[in-house]
């Protein structure tokens, strides 16, 4: 039985991040989930959790979120170390860097990870993603305001490289954390739903049955957008907002 | 030099309206965007009508800018208005022209004009509207508009301070816009034995804006809609000034409670609750521009839903549908699938979605919006297929999938065309399309083409019948 976390789900849930729930909800059948509201302490604070997942938020709630999780922050590193699952998606990302610099003020970040966010309210960035991890194809998409700016103690801790797509910042391919059993990417939405064998080697770790729901579809799905997202001729929409 | 610049766009842009009428195209926009070509500012410098309403908000807009025309049509007050969607500055632009003279002066005293929410901080400022309506704010193009609380701000930043700002009382996000501002709220209250839609994936008031505590609703219609109060707080939702009551099948009788209180009888615009916000947000508006109750009421008896947003064909208990979900919108989407859900009289029925747009020719688009969309409400014994028709389509089935929808139930093609063709329509009776604001001609086709196939489908069937 893994205990799996969906923390600060009434707000974690902006871009198609329903999707992990319903995903996770049909994967870990069986298991323990626990639904953490922005008013609760989270469950890893209290024990032992598998997996947590935080998904994207207003930047309003990015700032509740950080103020929530400061007095957890050694917790939460010291989880990180001990090996607990961490995915991160879109804007959930943000929160574990140093800062978050908006127009109206610098919001310090849980300072986890070596990266500072800058967010301008134009232009929104809107590109698809495509990178290798180890020999996974990753497909994503952005929709952003911010761009990254990473520090040296990010050397190695990133996810993967963009070959396609925006990384951390129009100038640095760098995409996302992997560390330990930290999987975040500032690609939205359902990250892990639609990238089936990267779920399926964070299933193995979890020593889990790597066998996901709907996963004919899933890997048609995905097989077509990652031939797609690969190939040179499909080019980005170049659509700024 | 400014004013030679200015005149020469306003005779390009003339020009080009001339010419898009004269091949037989619509380009409502077209004359707006030569004009902003060639002078940037042109709004600023074309004069504008000497009173101004404005209508925004994430959906509803366009119907509640019709039927706020209409009546003004019916009334005989002459007037300008960016018909049909045309919303942004070009639109604006090219309204304004086809209701000016030569030197670019207005020929009519009022405007009424739908403004994309993003545009919005370019328009306002500009036109500086005297009334301004905002239906509703719901997460919307994730690309585009990023999410509510976003497109909130960008109004708090473009919204004249002297505005008469007509809201949504049961709306805590629209509702609480520009507080500075005069306001009027309309609200459509529970209507008797009104289900509640708490499954609805969206809320984006879930928690108090202010304090960040659950909200408690009383009352949920679907997504944020609703009545709430803050437990901690006291947050709640205004009261409102305008409202529905007595709602019936053909009329309803809409109550105002601005000076004294005053409860009329008229036709119902449409049946559903949507229907009722758009008919009540006009209603409120024209109220506001000084039109008496009974020349509203009058115009009403003749105004029909626009056929742009629901078209029906029938033969014998046989009928093909069109129904907008507008594109990449997971609300509008989600209130159309909601209404699909409730269809069990409609015999068995088959779900197209025909309303993917793709970024450029690459199908690279974000289907994101898939997954806070409540696909879930189709997963009926009722409803015979769900499919969709585009290069995306194994995300679609995989989403499908996901929300519990059979495999067999499921189809797919790259394309709209194929997706209908590949359909046997001798095992449905009810076809419904999703559609949204693009590909028009390619849907027009598809509803045609399946009209023909249902048709030839019941006639078979009554040949196949034995004589009697």
């Amino acid at each position: 039985m893994k205990t799996i976390e969906y923390l600060y789900s009434d707000v974690g849930v902006l871009y198609g991040d329903q999707g992990h729930f319903l995903f996770f909800d049909q994967l870990f059948a069986g298991h323990k989930i626990v639904r953490t509201g922005l008013a609760d302490e989270p469950a890893f604070v209290r024990g032992s959790v598998d997996l947590l997942y935080l998904g994207g938020m207003t930047e309003r709630h990015q700032r509740d979120v950080i103020t929530r999780l400061m007095p957890f922050r050694d917790v939460l590193s010291a989880r990180i170390e001990a090996g607990m699952h961490v995915l991160l998606t879109c804007n959930a990302m943000d929160i574990v860097g140093h800062r978050i610099v908006f127009p109206d003020g610098i919001v310090a970040g849980l300072g986890l990870f070596d990266f500072s966010v800058d967010w301008t309210p134009w232009p929104r960035i809107n590109q698809f993603v495509y990178g290798m991890w180890q020999d996974i194809a990753l497909t994503g998409h952005k929709s952003q305001f911010t761009k990254t700016t990473f520090g040296p103690g990010m050397e190695g801790r990133h996810f993967f490289s963009a070959d396609r797509g925006m990384g951390a910042n129009p100038a640095d391919s760098r995409e996302g954390i992997q560390y330990k059993h930290v999987y975040a990417t500032q690609c939205m939405g359902p990250f892990f739903v639609i990238n089936p064998p990267l779920m399926k080697h964070i299933l193995r770790e979890l020593e889990l049955p790597d066998k996901l729901p709907a996963e004919a579809f899933a890997e048609a799905a995905y097989e077509k957008r990652a031939a797609q997202f690969a190939d040179p001729k499909t080019r980005q929409a170049m659509e700024v907002v | 030099m400014s004013g030679l610049r200015f005149l020469t766009a306003l005779a390009a842009a003339r020009l080009g309206k001339t010419a898009i009428r004269l091949l037989g195209r619509t380009g409502s926009h077209t004359p707006g965007r030569i004009a902003r070509r060639i002078d940037p500012d042109f709004l600023k410098k074309l004069p504008l009508p000497r009173h101004i309403v404005c209508i925004t908000g994430t959906n509803g807009k366009t119907t509640a800018a019709n039927f706020i025309s209409d009546t003004l049509t019916s009334a005989g007050i002459d007037h300008v208005q960016n018909t049909y969607g045309s919303n942004l500055q070009e639109g604006v632009i090219a309204a304004l022209i086809s209701k000016a003279n030569w030197k670019g002066r207005s020929k009519v005293d009022w405007g009424i004009f739908e403004v994309d929410e993003i545009a919005s901080k370019t328009i306002f400022p500009i036109l500086k509207p005297e009334i301004l309506a905002v239906t509703n704010l719901f997460r919307d193009s994730y690309r585009r508009n990023a999410h509510a609380d976003y497109i909130a701000s960008l109004l708090n930043e473009s919204i004249p301070k002297d505005a008469l700002l007509i809201l949504n009382a049961d709306d805590l996000i629209s509702a609480r816009i520009a507080p500075a501002s005069r306001r009027r709220y309309f609200s459509v209250p529970p209507l008797p034995g009104e289900p509640e839609e708490r499954t609805a994936h969206i809320n984006d008031t879930k928690l108090c804006p202010d304090c960040g505590v659950p909200l408690d609703y009383s009352f949920q219609r679907y997504h944020h809609i609703g009545r709430a109060i803050c437990p901690s707080c006291g947050l709640k939702n205004p009261q409102a000034d305008y409202l529905t009551d007595d709602v019936r099948p053909t009329d309803v009788c809409l109550q105002e409670r601005v000076n004294g209180q005053l409860a009329t009888r008229m036709k119902r615009l449409g049946d559903r609750i949507t229907d009722l916000y758009n008919q009540l947000t006009a209603y409120a508006v024209l109220r506001e521009m000084g039109l008496p109750v009974e020349t509203i009421k009058s115009a009403f008896e003749t105004i029909r839903v626009p056929e742009t947003r629901l078209k029906e064909r029938r033969f014998g208990h046989k009928r093909v549908i069109m129904m907008m979900g507008k594109d990449q919108n997971p609300v509008a989407n989600t209130r159309t699938l909601a209404v699909i859900g409730q269809m069990k009289d409609a015999g068995r029925i088959a779900v197209l979605f025909v309303n993917q747009v793709v970024d450029t020719d690459f199908h690279t688009e974000n289907i994101a919006w898939i997954y806070d969309c409540n696909v879930e409400y189709l997963n009926q014994p009722f409803i015979r297929y769900v499919g969709c028709g585009s290069p995306r389509w194994l995300d679609f089935a995989q989403r499908f999938c996901l929300a519990g929808i059979p495999e067999e139930k499921i189809l797919g093609a790259d394309d709209e065309v194929t997706l209908a063709d590949n359909l046997d329509v001798s095992e449905v009776d009810t076809v419904v399309l999703v559609f949204g604001t693009k590909k028009k001609d390619i849907v027009a086709a598809v509803f045609d083409s399946l009209a023909r196939r249902l048709e030839a489908s019941v006639q078979g069937q009554r040949d196949a019948e034995p004589a009697p």
